[in-house]
């Protein structure tokens, strides 16, 4: 299965799901900031995970990471608007597509979930500032699940995607 | 920061801080509910059978869960709520900072409007231990997930762990300008919350004051429930504030010294009515307007409010940036049907409606009964050029339009000479001029010649007036006799003057009755006492502070006068010098001119010249240089001569206006020397004695300016009864 939405484009691994989803924005805070001078923006989403995706979760993975087992992964590749380009926060090199056991923590989590660990990495690719973020469900397996990992991210191709505001 | 320990196995791979939390959040789930936190669960049960009976029932879930929202314990790995672990305020504590956001859409915990939740991460550097809050509805996790959103401070690379978390319904880039505006967005966590957050559906003002940071806002902490007020609208008070909304003005966050006493006041229920705009920050204090008119609050005293008329008059005035200072009464009721207001400086507005007029009023004069009706004044005019030199010549061509034969010519860049000349000059009837020192300076030179003296005197040596000027002086005025006096040093100069004026008899013996003696070195009560002296002919003498000058002692052994008066009080000529005087004449009545310093000393002066004058010269008593040409002028056309503060008319010279009467008031002088507001405050002086009433901003002084003509002071009048959206991450 192949997702391609947003500049984001994948080729799922087996018995793999995958979802891109973008944000939404009350319309009267949006007209305001826009005439503020501080257009909101929405960005894309990627969702990938060996478990299933929930409907309703959030961008870092709320209720998803609920379903993950032992053997699973989830990872979230968040963009966020150009107003965040070239900060420091972002601006530390293309995303990695390779991880090692070293880069995860049970405490790298949005929020803990006993047995997970997780990893975040600020970056910038093809002109956009990215969030990559990682969890495997069963940590005390990190090694047999890095390979999983880095089978998915090295099918991520980012592509240079226009970012409309909301 | 947190330790890493070594590690047996995966789950040791954690730092021992979120390690320790993990257990403590197992521990907190599975403890056995002692006594008082069986009384705290069972107190749940009734309030979750109370908010929400229907969820509570119906669905399998714990009372804590029903009245506190879902995944609030430690285990449960979410973050806690600042507010429960920052002393109930909304905000990152110390050592945290805004570190990103995301949204929940359409929240009944925000009216029904989107809800934001932005995470306050450890600052890099801060220390923070990972363990569980101890709300009675959050215990989450404090420091243990390491985590970032990224939409604030983006200046901060990396990620650290998560302290906890601010809730507001202010989309985080309004509410701090370090925050993007891109959105995330997690759903799954709608119903997080804590007691010390609002609970669904609050009040508008609850949403701003969460907003701000509930305790840790600019307002502080609520002193009083929230409140319906006139029309419909609502407040509350808080420790240093109010917030109010009401259809009108729209909601409004006050806080700072006029919103504290707003609400002391008592708020819209009061006669000041609603605010109408958030206070303005000003020099010492605030202003907040409010419906009954602006509110002054100075940082520390008592705020008053100021309308209508008085007020546009008091803001075309600067307001209390103004020289007027703060408002020390609100807007009263004062005779003829007039209104009034005192301020900070000892002056007040007044508006007569009957003629819609308003007028600065020195704070101690009572107005007249009679509506339209004010008391006198006189009219003031100026008398100035560009330097000293020029105002000399403007004073000179004002006061002897038709020439003089007698002028005195001194240095203008010392006092000295140009005072001890001034009395030979205004006793001769001609003015003083100033020059420079070595050249003969043009306005000068060319006011000589339009007055055609037959005499000019030239006060000084050759340091202070060179021989190059006596010298274009006589090419100018061939005809006039020009002649140098001068001693060695100012006090024999002044010596030498005098003696120019002292009559001799026919055995050359000297007639002097009187003598006057000034401090050679301040200027301010030898040119107030020149008038005084110019009009009995007498002579002005120099002295040291503390020590009689020989060449004066002498002076006043040969003319043996029967009174000597020295002018200025013990700080300006010592008792040393009288008693040296004494010794030296000892068969004189020595006394002094004095008054609580140069100001009042120059109104004694003044008192001592006839009562019968029409006008009054006013100079500046702080700096001498357009001051020097004003004793002779008052001297040649008799005046008054009083003295002033550059920058504001003191008391003593005002009462002295009220009480001589001039009936013109002539400023020597420009703007440098004599404000523009010191001449407003002399246009707004009485120039003629007045009912007098306690001055509310000085009730202890116990001056009677008027004498005693004056009647009772009168009571003081019985009186009537800082902003944003919050401190934001710290």
């Amino acid at each position: 299965m192949h997702l391609d939405a947003h500049g984001f484009r994948v080729a799922l691994p087996d018995k793999w799901e995958g979802a891109v989803q973008r944000g939404r924005i009350d319309e009267r805070v949006a007209t305001r900031a826009r005439e503020a001078g501080r257009p909101v923006h929405t960005p894309p989403v990627l969702h990938l995970t060996s478990a299933s995706l929930p409907e309703v979760r959030g961008d870092f993975g709320s209720g998803a990471v609920d379903l993950l087992g032992d053997d699973d992964v989830f990872i979230a590749l968040i963009e966020y608007g150009p107003e965040n380009l070239g900060t420091a926060l972002f601006d530390t090199g293309r995303m990695p597509r390779r991880l090692s056991v070293a880069d995860f923590a049970p405490n790298g989590l949005q929020r803990a979930i006993a047995g997970q660990s997780g990893t975040q990495v600020f970056c910038t690719e093809a002109g956009r500032a990215l969030c990559l973020y990682v969890v495997l469900g069963g940590h005390w397996q990190a090694r047999r699940l890095l390979p999983r990992v880095n089978d998915a991210l090295s099918r991520i191709d980012v592509t240079p995607a226009e970012v409309t505001p909301a | 920061m947190t330790l890493l320990l070594p590690t047996d196995n995966a789950d040791r791979a954690a730092p021992l801080s979120q390690r320790l939390a993990t257990s403590a959040g197992r521990l907190l789930d599975r403890r056995r509910p002692g006594r008082r936190s069986f009384l705290r669960r069972a107190a749940l049960v009734a309030t979750a059978l109370t908010v929400n009976p229907i969820d509570f029932v119906l669905k399998p879930q714990s009372a804590w869960a029903s009245v506190c929202g879902p995944a609030n314990e430690c285990s449960q790995g979410w973050t806690a709520m600042c507010c429960t672990i920052n002393a109930g305020a909304n905000t990152c504590p110390e050592g945290s900072y805004a570190a990103g956001w995301w949204k929940v859409s359409s929240s009944a915990f925000c009216r029904g409007e989107d809800r934001y939740v932005v995470d306050c991460n450890r600052t890099p550097g801060e220390t923070c231990t990972c363990h569980c809050a101890e709300g009675e509805c959050d215990r989450r996790r404090v420091c243990c997930n390491n985590f970032r959103y990224g939409q604030c401070n983006q200046q901060v690379p990396g990620t650290t762990e998560v302290v906890c978390r601010i809730v507001i319904c202010t989309p985080p880039w309004e509410w701090d300008e370090s925050c993007t505006t891109t959105v995330r967005t997690d759903e799954r966590t709608r119903e997080h919350n804590a007691t010390c957050l609002n609970p669904p559906n609050p009040t508008e003002i609850a949403v701003v004051y969460q907003d701000i940071g509930l305790v840790g806002s600019i307002v502080g902490a609520p002193v009083a429930e929230e409140v319906e007020g006139p029309r419909g609208g609502r407040w509350r008070a808080y420790a240093n504030g109010v917030i109010t909304t009401v259809e009108a003005y729209g909601l409004i966050v006050a806080a700072g010294p006029a919103a504290t006493a707003y609400r002391d006041r008592g708020g819209p229920d009061s006669t000041l009515g609603w605010i109408i705009e958030a206070p303005v920050d000003i020099d010492g204090g605030q202003r907040m307007r409010t419906e009954a008119g602006m509110l002054y609050a100075p940082a520390a005293g008592t705020a008053h409010v100021v309308s209508g008329t008085l007020e546009e008059a008091y803001q075309q005035r600067g307001g209390p940036a103004g020289w007027l200072g703060f408002p020390v009464t609100d807007v009263v009721d004062a005779p003829g049907g007039r209104r009034r207001v005192f301020f900070a400086a000892g002056w007040s507005l007044a508006h007569d409606p009957s003629t819609d007029e308003v007028r600065l009023v020195p704070s101690d004069v009572e107005l007249p009964d009679a509506p339209g009706e004010w008391y006198t004044t006189a009219p003031v005019e100026r008398i100035e050029g560009p330097d000293r030199v020029a105002t000399a010549v403007a004073v000179s061509a004002a006061n002897h339009p038709d020439g003089a034969d007698t002028v005195v010519l001194a240095t203008a860049g010392a006092f000295a000479d140009a005072l001890a000349g001034g009395v030979l000059a205004g006793v001769r009837g001609g003015p003083v001029l100033l020059t420079a020192t070595e050249d003969l300076s043009a306005a000068t030179a060319d006011e000589l010649v339009r007055l055609a003296p037959a005499r000019v005197i030239v006060a000084g040596g050759a340091e202070a007036v060179a021989d190059a000027v006596l010298d274009a002086v006589r090419d100018r005025l061939p005809d006039a006799d020009v002649r140098r006096v001068a001693g060695d040093g100012r006090f024999a100069t002044a010596v030498a003057l005098a003696e120019e004026q002292v009559q001799t008899d026919e055995e050359g013996e000297a007639s002097v009755d009187v003598v006057y003696v000034a401090s050679g070195r301040t200027f301010p009560d030898a040119l107030a006492v020149t008038p005084v002296a110019g009009t009995a002919e007498a002579p002005l003498l120099l002295t040291e502070p503390t020590e009689l000058p020989d060449v004066t002692g002498d002076a006043l052994r040969r003319w043996m006068p029967t009174e000597v008066v020295v002018a200025g009080g013990e700080s300006a000529v010592s008792d040393d010098v009288i008693r040296a005087i004494r010794r030296a004449v000892p068969l004189a009545m020595v006394r002094r001119i004095a008054g609580d310093g140069r100001f009042d000393t120059a109104v004694e002066a003044a008192r001592e010249l006839p009562r019968d004058l029409d006008r009054a010269l006013v100079a500046t008593g702080d700096r001498f240089a357009d001051a020097l040409s004003a004793g002779a002028a008052a001297t040649a056309d008799p005046s008054w001569l009083l003295l002033t503060s550059t920058d504001a008319l003191p008391t003593a010279t005002r009462h002295a206006i009220a009480e001589l009467g001039p009936a013109s008031l002539v400023v020597v002088g420009g703007t440098a020397a004599v404000s523009a507001l010191v001449v407003e405050q002399l246009a707004a002086s009485p120039n003629e004695p007045h009912e007098v009433r306690e001055d509310p901003a000085a009730p202890d002084t116990a001056e009677d300016p008027a004498g005693d003509a004056a009647p009772e002071p009168v009571p003081p009048p019985t009186l009537p009864g800082l902003s944003g959206r919050g401190n934001g991450p710290r």
